[in-house]
C-alpha cells in the first residue's frame, strides 16, 4: 500500500475513534516516563500486578479521580481501586487535572500509607478521665453530635455566639465552613493564616485587592522567587514543574533564600540574603529601574494611584505624571545597591547583574513571595509589597508570563444555598483591636489574650490543625487546651493523632483524600480550574451499582467527611429549623429533607461552572457524573488583565465619576457563578456601586482596591496610624542586627522538607523513611567559632522564653551568622497514642512556670499489622522547636513573625537530645512587650470608629454595626 | 501538507514500549504482526535505542550536546524541551505538528516560516541519523520492527524529498569529532570512538559483536559493548582489526546504497566509515604494542582486568 493510502487509513482511524470521545494515540508522554491510562477504559484498567513479579499476573482497576488533601495544592490523583475486592491499591497522579497535569510529587501517592496507616483514627473518641490523661471510650457518632449540637444550640440560644469557635488548619472546600458560620451567625472562624502566609498576602492586597499572586511561570522571561518555591512553595508542584518549562524555553531564574535550598541550586542568581533584608534588595531593583527610567511609564500613568499620593502628600507639586516622577526618582533613591549590599550581605555587583536581568523581563516577569521572607520578620508584608513593585513597574501584571492576582485564576463555583446573614457580634478573640488591619485572625494569640483578658470558648472545634504544635509557644497552648475554665468543650475533627487532639475532648475521625468531598480550584496558573475531591470507594461503588448515601458506608471503620458531618450538626442544631439554619442544608429536590451531597454538587455543576455540562452533555453524562469520572474541569484559560476590560454599556445606568476617577452606577452587579471572595468596595454617598474607573476617557474595570488602581499610595496604612508604612518600603527585621544582642543570631524556621506536611504526614511511612529530622544548619564559620562543634554534636539553641537540643549539621548551605532549622519534625505523643511512625514518646514536667519536656523513648520500629513498622531503622523523629518561640505578631499584618533570635552553644553535660525547656511567664512578658511596642490600635487610630477597614478582606463578615468601636460612639459610615 | 503525516505520528507511537494500541496501529500499517514486550526490549532497550544523541553525539551516548542541540530546536520552535527530547518518538510528533501546521496555513510568509522549521527539523535532527540506524533493524531479529524500520525510512525520505536537500550539513555532522587515532590518543578514546557513531560512521549493535565473536572464533565476554570489544582486542587483536576494517568497509558501502536523494548525509557517513576503515587499516600495518602512552592498551586493556573485578 502506497505512502498516502497508509497515511490515509490511519487518519481515518483516528477520526472514528476520537469522535467516540476515546484517546487514539496513547500519547509523548509514554516515552517520557509518564504514561497515563487512556480516561476512556479508567473504569476497567488492566496492569500486571508488581507483587506477583516474576509471575505475570493481570489486575484490574476502576480508576476513580480525587484531589491531593496532603498539601494546599489540591494535585490530581487518581485511584486504583481493585474491583475484585474494591480496595484502593494505590494513588497515581491524574492527567485531566489541568492544575498538576498528571504529575505528582512523593506526597500525593503516599496517600496510601495514610489510608492504610495502623495507628489511625477510625472510631469516634470520647475523653475519659483529665485532659490529656490519653484516656478514651469510643463512642457512636449520634452520641457525640446530640452532644455537641446541644452546646451549641445552648450558646446560640443564649446569644453565647462568640463562645463557638472553628480553628482550622487548610480548608478543604473553598468556602464551605464560612458559609456555615455565617449561616449560624457565628463570628467564629479562625483560621492558621496569620502563621502561614498572611505576611505575603497583605503585601499583595495593599497593592491590588486580591491577596495572591498567580505568576505565569512557564511564559515567564525572568522567574523571580523569594522563596523556596521549587521544592516547597505553595502551590509546589503546579508551580514547579512551570518554573522548569519556564526555565526549559529560556527563563532566568533569581532566588532570594538564605539558604541553599534545591531551589537555589537550580537559580542562574542565588542572592543569599541576610534574614528580613529581602525587602531592601528590592526596592534597589525597583530604584535601578525608576533611576533609569526602566520601568513601563505608561502603565504606571495609567494604573498607579499616583495622583492621590500627590494630591495628599505633595500639594506643593502639580498633579503631573511627569512630577510623580521626579517624586518617585527621589523617593527609592537611597535604595542604592550598596544600601541593599549593607543591608543584605550581597555584594552590590551581583545586585546589579541581577537587578539588569529584572530589568530585560519587561512585561514577562513572573515573582513569587509565600512564606520564607514575609513569614520570617517584622514587616515581611513589605518583601511581598516591594515584590509585587517590580511587576508594577514593568507593567507585569496579568500579562503573558507575567504575575495575575489569584482572584482571576481562581473559580469558586456558587452553591445552591448562599447565606445572605452576617453575624450581629465581632469576636474580639480573633480580631482585637490592636491589629485592625490584620489579614486574617489572631489565631496564635489565643492564649495570651485568653490570659489577659479573660474569655470563655463553650464549644472549640480544631479541624484538621494542630495548635499545639503548629503554632508559637505550644506550651501556653497546653494550658490553655487543658483549663476547662477557659475551654468547655473541644472537638478534634482529624484523620490522624496530633499534639492537639490529645487534649481534646472528643477525636472525631475526618477522612484522608479519598474518603472526602471537595471543590477545590487555585490559582496556578493563567488558567482556572475546579477540581474535585471524593470519596473514592463510594463513587466505585456507585459505578459497581451500588447506590452510597453516607459516605461512611465505604471509608474504613467510622471515619466521616466534613460536609455530611457539618450538614448532620447543623440539622441536630437545629431540628425545627426554629433557629433559622436548617434552610442552609435543605435539600430543595425534597424540602424538609436534609441536603446530600449528590443534590448539593449536582447543583453547583450544573448551574455554577460554565462549559461544564456542555462537556458533559458531549459525552451523555451528567455534570456530577463527569467530575465523579474526570475530577477536573478547566473553566477558562488565558484570563489577560481584566483590570484593563472596559465595562460593558448595560452596567453604566445614572452612573458618576468622583474626582478620583471612580465611576459608579445604580445597576445591580450581574450575578455570577464565581463566588471568589473580593474585598467589599464601598458605594458612593447615594449607594451606588463603583463599577470600574475611568482612564484616559474610558471606563475600565480596574482593581479591587479603594480607589480602583493599584495602589502605591494605601490611604488605609495612612489613615490607620501607619503613615510612614503607606508605600512600599523597607522596614528593619526584628532580627535586623541592631535588635539582636551581640551573641545573638537569627533563626531560620520557615522553611518545609519537601516530602513533609507540617502536622498531617506522620503517618505516611514512604516520606517519614525520606526525611525524618531537622537539624540545626550551622556555618562552618560559626561551628568554628563555637568551639569546634561538627556535625551530629549536640548544641542547646537558647530563645528570649526557653530553649531546645538539638543535633548541628555543620553545612556551606547557610549564611554565616544565620542558623536554621525545619518545622517539620519533632511530633511527641505523651503516651500510647499517637503516629508510631514518626513521633517519640515524651514526658512533661512543670517546675514553677517552666515547662520542660524530654523523650523517654525515641522512635522506631514496632509490631502492627503492617509488616514494614517492623522494618524501621531510624529513631531520630527530630525536635519540636516551635515550643520555645515566643509570640511575635506583626502589627500590620498580624503574621507571626517565626524568625527567632538564638544564642547557640554546644550542648551542657545534663542536656539529653530532644530537650525543651520553657518559662510560661517570659512567654506572656514577651508577647505583652511585644504589644506594647510595636502596636497601633484601633482604639487609638481609626479614623472612623471602627475596628477595621470595611473594604479588607474578612472571613464571615460581621453585619456593619459590629464594626463599630465598643467605646466609642462614632457612627459608622 | 505532508500526506504522511498521520502515519509519521503513528510510527512515532510505534517507537515506544508496546501498548493496547500498538496492535491495531500494526495491523493498519500492515506491518506482518504485533509488537510485543519481548520485542521491543530486544531492539530497543538493548540494541537500538531510539535517541538521537546516541547516533550524532560525538560521546555515542545519551544526553551531552547533541541532546542540547535537540532541546535548543524545541524552544527555538517555542516549545518546550520534554524530558527527552532527542527520542526518537518525540522528534516525529514534533514533527508531524510543524508539518501539519504548514499545512494548514493560509498566509504564506507563515507557511513558508513553518515550512522551514518543519524541513530543518527533518534534515537537522531526524534525517541525520535516522537512515543507517533504521538500517539496523533488518539484523535486529524481530520482523516486526524491521518492517516497522522499512516504512519509517520510506516516509521520511519521501519528507526529505517533499521539501529538499538542504543547503549544508546538519550541524550534528558539521561539529562531530573523527574518529582519534590511538597511536596518539590512546586506547580509551578510540574504542569509546569506535562505538560513537558519528564519529566511527559504524553502528555496532550487541547483534554484530556476537557475529564478529563467531567470525573470529573469540569469546564475547558479558558487559557492555566497549568491555566486550576490548576483550576481542586482549584474545586477538590482529583478528579484531582486521573484523573491524571488514565491518567499516561495509559500513562505507550500505550508506551509500540507494541514497536517492539523501547524498549530502550519505556520503558524510559513508566518509567517515571509509575513514575508519583507513585507519584500522593503517593500525593492522603497525605493531599494536608500540602505541604511544597506551603501553598494551590493545592486548588485554585496564578496562578489561577492572571489569573482571
Amino acid at each position: 500500500m502506497s505512502l498516502d493510502k497508509l497515511s490515509a487509513k490511519v487518519s481515518a482511524a483516528r477520526k472514528e475513534t476520537e469522535e467516540r470521545g476515546e484517546t487514539f494515540y496513547p500519547g509523548p508522554s509514554r516515552v517520557h516516563l509518564a504514561s497515563f491510562p487512556p480516561k476512556e477504559r479508567w473504569h476497567d484498567w488492566v496492569e500486571l500486578d508488581s507483587r506477583s513479579w516474576p509471575e505475570r499476573v493481570e489486575k484490574r482497576y476502576t480508576l476513580v479521580p480525587t484531589a491531593c488533601f496532603n498539601c494546599e495544592s489540591g494535585c490530581g490523583l487518581l485511584a486504583y481501586v481493585d474491583r475484585e475486592t474494591l480496595q484502593v491499591r494505590k494513588f497515581e497522579g491524574n492527567p485531566e487535572h489541568p492544575g498538576s497535569r498528571g504529575r505528582n510529587c512523593a506526597k500525593g501517592p503516599a496517600t496510601i500509607n495514610q489510608v492504610t496507616d495502623p495507628d489511625r483514627i477510625l472510631y469516634p473518641l470520647k475523653r475519659v478521665g483529665e485532659r490529656g490523661e490519653g484516656r478514651w471510650e469510643r463512642v457512636s457518632w449520634d452520641e457525640a453530635l446530640e452532644d455537641i449540637a446541644g452546646r451549641v444550640a445552648r450558646a446560640m440560644d443564649e446569644e453565647r455566639h462568640n463562645e463557638i469557635m472553628y480553628h482550622v488548619g487548610r480548608p478543604g472546600e473553598d468556602g464551605y465552613t464560612e458559609r456555615m458560620l455565617a449561616g449560624w451567625g457565628v463570628d467564629g472562624h479562625n483560621s492558621h493564616t496569620n502563621i502561614c502566609s498572611s505576611g505575603a498576602r497583605a503585601g499583595y492586597a495593599f497593592w491590588m485587592g486580591m491577596d495572591r499572586p498567580s505568576p505565569d511561570h512557564a511564559n515567564a522571561r525572568v522567574i523571580l522567587l523569594v522563596s523556596s518555591h521549587l521544592e516547597t512553595g505553595h502551590y509546589f508542584n503546579p508551580h514547579a514543574q512551570r518554573i522548569i518549562d519556564g526555565k526549559k524555553n529560556g527563563a532566568k531564574l533569581i532566588v532570594l533564600d538564605t539558604r541553599l535550598s534545591n531551589t537555589a541550586t537550580h537559580a542562574d542568581h542565588w542572592l543569599s540574603t541576610y534574614p528580613g533584608s529581602e525587602a531592601a534588595v528590592l526596592l534597589s531593583f525597583a530604584n535601578h529601574l525608576i533611576q533609569n527610567d526602566l520601568y513601563d511609564r505608561e502603565f504606571v500613568r495609567r494604573w498607579w494611584n499616583w495622583k492621590e499620593y500627590l494630591q495628599e502628600q505633595r500639594p506643593d507639586v502639580p498633579v503631573t505624571f511627569e512630577a510623580f516622577e521626579d517624586e518617585l526618582k527621589t523617593l527609592y533613591a537611597e535604595y542604592t545597591f550598596e544600601y541593599a549590599e549593607k543591608e543584605s550581605g550581597v555584594d552590590a555587583a551581583t545586585l546589579a547583574e541581577a537587578a539588569a536581568i529584572v530589568a530585560m523581563a519587561g512585561t514577562r516577569l513572573a515573582a513569587h513571595n509565600w512564606r520564607s521572607a514575609a513569614a520570617g520578620n517584622m514587616g515581611g508584608w513589605q518583601v511581598a509589597r516591594t515584590l509585587f513593585m517590580l511587576n508594577a513597574l514593568l507593567g507585569a501584571i496579568a500579562t503573558e508570563g507575567g504575575t495575575f492576582p489569584s482572584a482571576w485564576n481562581k473559580f469558586v463555583p456558587r452553591p445552591i444555598h448562599l447565606p445572605p446573614r452576617h453575624p450581629k457580634q465581632w469576636n474580639d478573640l480573633t480580631w482585637p483591636q490592636e491589629w485592625p488591619l490584620s489579614l486574617m485572625e489572631m489565631s496564635f494569640l489565643l492564649p495570651h489574650l485568653m490570659k489577659e483578658r479573660g474569655g470563655f470558648i463553650d464549644t472549640y472545634f480544631t479541624r484538621v490543625y494542630n495548635p499545639v504544635w503548629t503554632n508559637p509557644d505550644g506550651f501556653s497552648w497546653i494550658e490553655l487546651l487543658a483549663d476547662a475554665e477557659k475551654i468547655g468543650l473541644h472537638v478534634a475533627l482529624t484523620p490522624t493523632w496530633n499534639e492537639s487532639a490529645y487534649f481534646a475532648d472528643y477525636v472525631l475521625p475526618m477522612g484522608h483524600s479519598s474518603e472526602r468531598h471537595d471543590t477545590m480550584s487555585l490559582e496556578q496558573y493563567d488558567g482556572s480550574w475546579v477540581a474535585f475531591r471524593q470519596p473514592v470507594l463510594r463513587a466505585a461503588r456507585e459505578r459497581a451499582g451500588q447506590p452510597v448515601t453516607d459516605t461512611r458506608e465505604t471509608n474504613p471503620g467510622e471515619v466521616w467527611e466534613e460536609n455530611e458531618f457539618w450538614i448532620d450538626l447543623t440539622w441536630r442544631i437545629d431540628p425545627d429549623g426554629t433557629r433559622g439554619i436548617r434552610g442552609f442544608f435543605e435539600s430543595r429536590q425534597n424540602p424538609g429533607q436534609k441536603l446530600t451531597l449528590d443534590e448539593y454538587y449536582g447543583y453547583m455543576f450544573e448551574n455554577s461552572v460554565p462549559g461544564l455540562p456542555e462537556e458533559a452533555a458531549r459525552e451523555g453524562i451528567t455534570p456530577l457524573e463527569y467530575m465523579r469520572r474526570y475530577g477536573a474541569f478547566q473553566v477558562g484559560e488565558k484570563t489577560g488583565q481584566l483590570f484593563e476590560q472596559e465595562v460593558p454599556a448595560a452596567e453604566l445606568v445614572n452612573t458618576d465619576t468622583d474626582d478620583m476617577d471612580r465611576v459608579f452606577t445604580e445597576a445591580p452587579k450581574p450575578a455570577g457563578p464565581n463566588v471568589v471572595p473580593f474585598p467589599a468596595i464601598a458605594p458612593d454617598d447615594q449607594g451606588r456601586r463603583r463599577v470600574g474607573v475611568r482612564v484616559d476617557g474610558s471606563i475600565r474595570r480596574g482593581f479591587p482596591t479603594p480607589t480602583g488602581r493599584l495602589e502605591f499610595w494605601s490611604r488605609t496604612l495612612h489613615e490607620w496610624g501607619w503613615p510612614e508604612l503607606a508605600i512600599p518600603t523597607y522596614i528593619k527585621s526584628h532580627v535586623h542586627r541592631q535588635n539582636l544582642d551581640r551573641e545573638e543570631m537569627p533563626l531560620i524556621s520557615t522553611f518545609r522538607l519537601p516530602v513533609q506536611i507540617h502536622t498531617r504526614s506522620a503517618n505516611a511511612k514512604w516520606l517519614t523513611e525520606i526525611a525524618h529530622t531537622n537539624p540545626l544548619w550551622l556555618h562552618p564559620d560559626d561551628a568554628g567559632r563555637l568551639g569546634g562543634i561538627r556535625t551530629g554534636d549536640l548544641v542547646r539553641v537558647e530563645t528570649r522564653i526557653g530553649h531546645f537540643v538539638l543535633k548541628a549539621w555543620v553545612t556551606e548551605g547557610i549564611r554565616p551568622g544565620v542558623v536554621a532549622c525545619s518545622h517539620h519534625m519533632g511530633r511527641w505523643k505523651l503516651g500510647d497514642q499517637g503516629q508510631r511512625l514518626s513521633m517519640a514518646t515524651v514526658g512533661i514536667e512543670s517546675e514553677g512556670t517552666g515547662r520542660k519536656m524530654s523523650w523517654k523513648k525515641p522512635g522506631g520500629p514496632f509490631e502492627s499489622a503492617d509488616p514494614d513498622t517492623s522494618r524501621i531503622w531510624w529513631t531520630d523523629v527530630g525536635v519540636h522547636q516551635n515550643l520555645t518561640f515566643q509570640v511575635n505578631p506583626d502589627p500590620i499584618s498580624g503574621m507571626h513573625c517565626w524568625h527567632q533570635a538564638v544564642r547557640v552553644s554546644r550542648a551542657r553535660p545534663e542536656d539529653r537530645y530532644g530537650d525543651i525547656w520553657v518559662d510560661l511567664d517570659k512567654a506572656h512578658q514577651a508577647y505583652l512587650n511585644w504589644v506594647a511596642e510595636t502596636t497601633r490600635s484601633a482604639a487609638d487610630h481609626s479614623p472612623d470608629g471602627t475596628r477595621r477597614p470595611y473594604w479588607l478582606l474578612r472571613p464571615v463578615r460581621p453585619e456593619k454595626e459590629a464594626y463599630r468601636l465598643p467605646e466609642l460612639e462614632t457612627a459608622v459610615p | 501538507m505532508s500526506s504522511n503525516v498521520e502515519l509519521i505520528r503513528a510510527l512515532g507511537v510505534l517507537s515506544e514500549p508496546p501498548g493496547p494500541q500498538h496492535g491495531p496501529l500494526a495491523e493498519m500499517l500492515e506491518l506482518g504482526g504485533t509488537p510485543d514486550p519481548e520485542s521491543y526490549a530486544a531492539s530497543f532497550l538493548l540494541q537500538l535505542h531510539p535517541y538521537a544523541s546516541v547516533y550524532v553525539g560525538s560521546e555515542g551516548m545519551l544526553g551531552g550536546e547533541a541532546r542540547d542541540r535537540v532541546a535548543g530546536a524545541w524552544s527555538a520552535l517555542g516549545r518546550t524541551p520534554p524530558a527527552e527530547p532527542d527520542h526518537l518518538g518525540a522528534l516525529l510528533g514534533l514533527y508531524a505538528a510543524l508539518a501539519e501546521h504548514a499545512g494548514s496555513e493560509s498566509d504564506p510568509a507563515e507557511k513558508a516560516l513553518w515550512g522551514a522549521a518543519a524541513s530543518g527539523l527533518l534534515w537537522e535532527h531526524l534525517l541525520s541519523w535516522t537512515t543507517p540506524y533504521l538500517g539496523c533493524f533488518e539484523r535486529a531479529g524481530s520482523p516486526v520492527y524491521a518492517a516497522w524500520a522499512r516504512l519509517l525510512t520510506e516516509t521520511l525520505r519521501d519528507e526529505g524529498r517533499r521539501w529538499g536537500p538542504p543547503a549544508v550539513l546538519p550541524l550534528h555532522l558539521r561539529r562531530a569529532a573523527e574518529l582519534p587515532d590511538p597511536r596518539a590518543a590512546g586506547s580509551e578514546a578510540f574504542l569509546a570512538g569506535l562505538l560513537a557513531p558519528v564519529r566511527s560512521g559504524l553502528l555496532l549493535t550487541r547483534t554484530d559483536l556476537a557475529r564478529a565473536a563467531a567470525h573470529m572464533d573469540a569469546g564475547l565476554r558479558m558487559g557492555e559493548r566497549r568491555f566486550a570489544l576490548s576483550a576481542f582486542f586482549s584474545q586477538d587483536a590482529d583478528r579484531t582489526l582486521e573484523w573491524l576494517s571488514r565491518e567499516a568497509e561495509s559500513w562505507a558501502r550500505r550508506h551509500t546504497d540507494g541514497a536517492d536523494g539523501m547524498e549530502l548525509i550519505a556520503d558524510f557517513w559513508s566518509a567517515r566509515a571509509r575513514a575508519t576503515g583507513d585507519l584500522l587499516e593503517s593500525l593492522r600495518e603497525s605493531d599494536v604494542r608500540k602505541f604511544d602512552g597506551t603501553d598494551d592498551a590493545l592486548n588485554g586493556s585496564e578496562v578489561a582486568t577492572d571489569a573482571r573485578n
